[in-house]
């Protein structure tokens, strides 16, 4: 019977084992983190949002929201800046939301105008929130 | 040098690594499938477009209907397949009359109790009011989801 390395064989065995589950726990983590702080369906939630503001709108309205959560959310999340977050194309009448890094949430709204100067405003809201605002004109297209 | 048993080990390093494989896909999954399903907006969108209507005809009168989306600044195109809308007047059953303005089908599945969670039906909403001594009936309806996308 050969003992010999004995000792090592198991040690390294338990090394092997512990290394492939650092790298499973250190690739599993982040999604798990970055699904918690609820990016995504919050994205969800104010794409949907602001596309029903839009669509009971009127050219000539200034609408002003509050985007306190969203902007901590994308902060937190890693989103370089504050311009990425909401997106609207007036062209395809969407508005998209990124609040993870690599995906964002779009969603349409059938009212035909056209959003202008859309841009959050930092500190500007109550009690010193952030905010997105945004002007309704006649479409353009 | 001793080599039995070598292969076996191998093999134990290949099953951890399935196990892990497994481990990480049942919670992955399970992560998407409890924070992805979003909130079910349809029924807000199809109240939004008939309020919209409603406010149009009212604002513009029943002529409004001969070019209505135009006219009631609707979008057409993104209307197209995901939101229904028909416009009644004067009419004893809406859903199945086809005499109106209707823009969509399948208006019969409006109110089918068993399309409530399903996203491929349409939510609908009815408004009804009074315009000149005539009734109007307005069915609209959405099925628009969410989309994700990589950016």
């Amino acid at each position: 019977m050969n003992k010999r390395g004995g000792i090592g064989d198991i040690l390294l065995d338990n090394v092997i084992y512990l290394v492939l589950l650092g790298i499973f726990i250190a690739s599993i983590t982040p999604f798990v983190l970055g699904q918690m702080n609820g990016g995504d369906v919050w994205a969800d939630y104010y794409a949907k949002e602001i596309a029903k503001v839009i669509d009971f709108s009127k050219p000539g309205d200034k609408i002003c929201l509050d985007v306190h959560k969203a902007s901590e959310i994308a902060k937190n999340n890693n989103i370089r800046s504050f311009s990425e977050i909401f997106k609207i194309d007036n062209v395809k009448n969407e508005i998209c939301v990124k609040l993870s890094s690599g995906r964002a949430t779009c969603f349409d709204f059938f009212n035909d105008v056209d959003v202008i100067n859309a841009g959050i405003e930092l500190g500007f809201g109550k009690d010193g929130k952030n905010i997105f605002c945004f002007e309704i004109n006649e479409a353009s297209k | 040098m001793n080599r039995k048993g070598a292969i076996g080990e191998h093999i134990s390093v290949f099953a951890f690594l399935l196990l892990l494989i497994l481990v990480g896909v049942g919670i992955v999954g399970g992560v998407y499938i409890f924070y992805q399903s979003g909130y079910d907006a349809r029924m807000a969108d199809a109240s939004l477009l008939g309020a919209r209507a409603r406010e149009c005809i009212e604002e513009k009168g029943i002529e409004t209907l001969d070019n209505f989306f135009e006219k009631c600044r609707l979008n057409k195109e993104k209307m197209e397949g995901i939101n229904i809308i028909k416009i009644c007047v004067d009419s004893k059953d809406c859903v199945s009359d086809n005499t109106g303005f209707f823009f969509g089908s399948n208006f019969e599945s409006c109110f089918l109790a068993g399309g409530e969670g399903n996203k491929g039906y349409s939510r609908c909403y009815l408004e009804r009011f009074e315009i000149g001594g005539k009734r109007v009936d307005i069915i609209a309806g959405s099925k628009r989801v969410s989309r994700r996308v990589l950016g």
